[in-house]
């Protein structure tokens, strides 16, 4: 019975440990790029671990800030036009943009930090052309989450010119229902 | 209340299955399996909800740990009232400061992870 319990815990901590896939590109290095390599690769994971820890703090900050902007501004604001009877579709159709592209920048962020996790973690005296696949696929997932930092940076300002479009209309409209 | 002898306790355990002499070694085990799921199944949630990557508590970012701020601001534009120009107003200096922290940003330039320039300090020969 002791067997099968161990087995059974084994199995299952196989099962829920998390994966993280190098791709499986071919990496052509010479043998003294691969001597680099080995020869480099400790002192450069001590500063991936640091651009880490950077990067975390930057993910922490950028993603209070979009969460602040999506749930204290665009959704009151768009909830606000609606009251006033204006035609808020344009505003509505970039909220949810903006939605979509934050739920993306969290999962290229995700997958992005387990990557560079790998490479940090990755003993890469033994695995030299696997580093360096690991450090070119972040490289890849590094710039697809900045890409997706410029186009939520576009839908804020493609938001606020939407807003100001709004503005003359919606202050006539406040100012008819005075009277 | 009639008392149990000592000879009657021994025939009920030799009576009694593997099982059911083994009752509290099993709980304890059982407790023991459950504890162990349950965390294995807290731990993937953790990996894969992606909460695993804004925890800054977690070893390793001690350094960043100062630098993370609470988001204490109470900025926060109502979802109701008149849309006036206060209103408006309000909106942009709060809405301005926001997108201020995320507009323009240079964060995560891929040149930083280039393994070229990391390993071999250039391009590839």
């Amino acid at each position: 019975m002791y067997k099968r319990l161990v087995i059974g815990s084994v199995l299952l901590a196989v099962i829920s440990s998390p994966f993280v896939y190098a791709d499986d590109q071919t990496t052509n290095l010479t043998s003294a790029q691969i001597a680099l390599v080995k020869a480099n690769c400790l002192g450069v994971q001590s500063t991936l671990n640091r651009i880490h820890a950077n990067d975390a703090l930057s993910r922490v900050h950028l993603g209070q800030e979009y969460e602040t902007i999506s749930t204290k501004f665009m959704a009151p604001m768009n909830s606000r036009i609606a009251l006033a009877k204006l035609d808020n579709v344009e505003l509505t159709k970039t909220t949810v943009d903006f939605n979509a592209k934050l739920n993306d920048f969290r999962d290229l962020y995700k997958q992005y930090e387990q990557t560079m996790l790998h490479a940090i973690q990755l003993k890469c005296v033994d695995q030299p052309v696997d580093f360096y696949s690991s450090l070119a696929q972040a490289q890849t997932e590094r710039q697809a989450v900045r890409q997706s930092i410029a186009g939520l940076a576009g839908l804020v300002t493609q938001y606020k010119q939407q807003v100001d479009g709004l503005r003359n209309k919606a202050i006539a409209a406040s100012q008819q229902g005075d009277q | 209340m009639a008392a149990v002898s000592m000879e009657e306790l021994r025939s009920d355990a030799a009576r009694m299955t593997v099982w059911q002499r083994h009752r509290f070694l099993l709980l304890i085990a059982g407790v023991i399996t459950i504890s162990f799921v349950m965390v294995m199944i807290g731990m993937y949630i953790y990996n894969t909800s992606g909460a695993a990557q804004v925890d800054l508590s977690r070893p390793g970012y001690q350094s960043v740990q100062k630098e993370a701020s609470r988001d204490t601001t109470d900025d926060s534009f109502a979802s109701t009232g008149k849309l006036d120009k206060e209103a408006f107003d309000s909106f942009d200096n709060m809405y301005a400061e926001h997108a201020r922290q995320v507009v323009g940003v240079d964060s995560f330039d891929p040149k930083a992870v280039d393994p070229d320039a990391l390993l071999f300090g250039a391009g590839t020969n």
